[in-house]
C-alpha cells in the first residue's frame, strides 16, 4: 500500500522540478537578468528610431511632391526648371551656411575674469577655454539657434574649437580672448537658457568670468568662408 | 484505481501551485523597476528594436528611390544645357556640405558603453549620459582631427546639432538617443585614431576616470546616413549684401 504512493509523490515532485527547470532554459541560461537600465536603453532607442522613420517619411511626402513637380514640368519651359534648380540650391546653401545672414537673436561676450586670484588658486579658473565656448555654443543649438558665429566665423558642421595655449581656433583660424558669439533664432528662449541660475553662464559668472548675453534685433553672421572639399567622404 | 484518485488529485494541485508560484515570482521581479527583469522582456524589446528598425530602411529606401529618379529627370533636363547643368552640379555640392546626403568613406567607429552593472556606478542611472559632455568633447576633437562626417548613434552632426540632457535622456538633433553610443567619424582614420587615443587623452579620461567602456577602431569603410530631416529658418534670412 505505501509504496505507490511514495512512488507518486516521487513523480510528482520530478514533474514539478522538471517544469521549473524547463522554465530557467527558456531563458537562456547565460543571463537569467538584465538590470532596469538595459530595459530604459532599448525603450528609448526604439523611441528614437520611431521619432526618426517619423521624420524620413515627411521627407518622402516632401519628395513626392518635388518628383511630381518635376514630372509636370514642360520640359520646353527651361526658365521653369532653372528656376526650380536656384530654388533647391539656395535652401541648401542655405543650410550649408553659403549666405551672409540676418535675424533676431542674442549676442554673448566671454572674457577672463579680472579678479584677483586667491592665495595658491589655480589662475585656470579665471580663463576662458575651449570647453566654455564649447559648452555656451551647444546651450545656443538646445535653445534653437539657427545659425551661431563666434568672432565672426561662422559655425558650420565641421567647425572645431580648439585650445592651444592662449588663443582658440576656429575653423582653422586663430582668434584670442573677448570671445564673442552671435546667434540667430528665438531670441527670448535662447536668453532664457543662457542665464537661467542653473546655466553654464552662471557658473562662469561665479567663477569671476565676464559672461553677458543680451538680446538683439538684428544679428549679422557671415558666410563660411573656407572652401568644402572632401578628401575622404564620397556620396554612398 | 479509486484508491489513488485523491493522490492523483492532490499531484495536480501542486504542480499547478508550483507553476503559479514561479510564475508569480517571475513577474513580480519583471514589475520592480529597480531591480533585475527577466532577459526574455529584453529579448521581446530587441526584437521590437529590429522591427523598427526594419520599417526605417523600408521607408529610407523609398526616400533614396525617390531622389534617383529626381536626380534622373534633372540630368536629362539639363542635357545640353551649361546654365542647368552647372545648376545640377552645385545643388548636389551644397546639399553634401548640409549634411543631406548619405556618405561613406574611410575612418574610425568609436563604441562607448556604460560600466558593467556590476560595478559600483551601474544600473540606477548611466554615467555617459550624466556626462554628455564628454560626447561633446569627443565630437569637438573629431572635428579637431580633420573628421569631414560624424554621427552618432545614427544621427549625422550638422551646424545646427545639440547634444544636450533632457530629463533622462540624451537629446541629439532632438532626437533621444541611449547606450551604447556608437560615433562613426569618416576622415583620416590614423590621424583621428591617434588623436582619441593620445595618452591623457580623451579615451584615457573616459575609460581611467569615468570607467566607460570605450573602444576605437579603424576601418576601411565607414557608412553615414543623412540627417534625416530639413532646417527650416524662422528667424535667419539672407542679407541682401552677399
Amino acid at each position: 500500500m505505501m509504496k505507490p504512493k511514495i512512488l507518486f509523490i516521487f513523480i510528482i515532485c520530478f514533474i514539478v522540478g522538471f517544469s521549473l527547470s524547463v522554465q530557467a532554459k527558456m531563458l537562456n541560461g547565460q543571463h537569467l537578468f538584465v538590470s532596469a537600465k538595459a530595459i530604459t536603453d532599448l525603450k528609448t532607442t526604439i523611441d528614437s528610431e520611431l521619432k526618426d522613420t517619423e521624420r524620413v517619411q515627411k521627407l518622402v511626402d516632401e519628395a513626392k511632391i518635388a518628383l511630381k513637380e518635376y514630372k509636370t514640368n514642360n520640359p520646353e519651359d527651361a526658365a521653369a526648371f532653372v528656376s526650380k534648380l536656384l530654388k533647391e540650391r539656395d535652401r541648401y546653401k542655405m543650410i550649408s551656411g553659403g549666405f551672409n545672414i540676418r535675424g533676431p537673436g542674442v549676442i554673448v561676450t566671454i572674457d577672463d575674469g579680472t579678479r584677483d586670484l586667491f592665495e595658491g588658486e589655480d589662475p585656470n579658473n579665471v580663463l576662458v577655454h575651449d570647453a566654455d565656448i564649447l559648452i555656451i555654443i551647444n546651450e545656443l543649438k538646445s535653445a534653437g539657434a539657427e545659425a551661431i558665429a563666434i568672432n565672426g566665423q561662422r559655425i558650420v558642421d565641421s567647425s572645431e574649437i580648439a585650445c592651444s595655449g592662449y588663443t582658440v581656433r576656429i575653423n582653422g583660424q586663430i582668434f584670442a580672448r573677448p570671445f564673442k558669439i552671435e546667434a540667430i533664432g528665438d531670441s527670448p528662449r535662447m536668453l532664457a537658457i543662457l542665464v537661467a541660475p542653473e546655466s553654464y553662464g552662471a557658473l562662469l559668472k561665479d567663477y569671476g568670468l565676464t559672461f553677458n548675453a543680451v538680446i538683439s534685433d538684428d544679428v549679422s553672421i557671415p558666410k563660411y568662408t573656407e572652401n568644402t572639399t572632401y578628401k575622404y567622404m564620397i556620396k554612398s | 484505481m479509486k484508491k489513488y484518485g485523491g493522490i492523483i488529485l492532490v499531484g495536480f494541485l501542486a504542480l499547478i501551485i508550483g507553476l503559479v508560484i514561479s510564475i508569480q515570482i517571475s513577474t513580480t521581479q519583471g514589475t520592480d523597476p529597480g531591480g533585475l527583469i527577466p532577459l526574455a522582456k529584453a529579448q521581446g524589446f530587441e526584437v521590437e528594436l529590429k522591427k523598427v528598425r526594419a520599417e526605417k530602411e523600408v521607408i529610407l529606401q523609398e526616400l533614396n528611390a525617390l531622389e534617383a529618379k529626381m536626380e534622373e529627370i534633372k540630368k536629362a533636363s539639363s542635357e545640353g544645357d551649361a546654365v542647368s547643368a552647372e545648376l545640377v552640379l552645385e545643388v548636389d555640392k551644397y546639399k553634401m556640405s548640409a549634411g543631406l546626403v548619405d556618405v561613406k568613406g574611410p575612418g574610425v567607429m568609436i563604441t562607448i558603453t556604460d560600466p558593467a552593472a556590476d560595478d559600483q556606478y551601474g544600473e540606477a542611472y548611466s554615467v555617459i549620459m550624466y556626462n554628455y559632455e564628454l560626447l561633446l568633447s569627443l565630437v569637438n576633437k573629431l572635428k579637431e582631427a580633420g573628421a569631414e562626417a560624424i554621427s552618432i548613434n545614427g544621427q549625422r552632426i550638422i551646424s545646427t546639432t545639440e547634444i544636450s540632457l533632457a530629463g533622462d535622456n540624451v537629446n541629439i538633433n532632438a532626437v533621444p538617443t541611449a547606450p551604447p553610443y556608437v560615433i562613426k567619424a569618416i576622415g583620416n582614420a590614423d590621424t583621428i585614431e591617434s588623436t582619441l587615443n593620445i595618452r591623457f587623452g580623451i579615451v584615457e579620461q573616459m575609460k581611467s576616470r569615468y570607467n566607460l567602456g570605450v573602444e576605437v577602431k579603424k576601418s576601411e569603410e565607414v557608412l553615414i546616413s543623412r540627417y534625416s530631416s530639413i532646417l527650416v529658418f524662422r528667424y535667419a534670412k539672407p542679407d541682401k549684401v552677399q
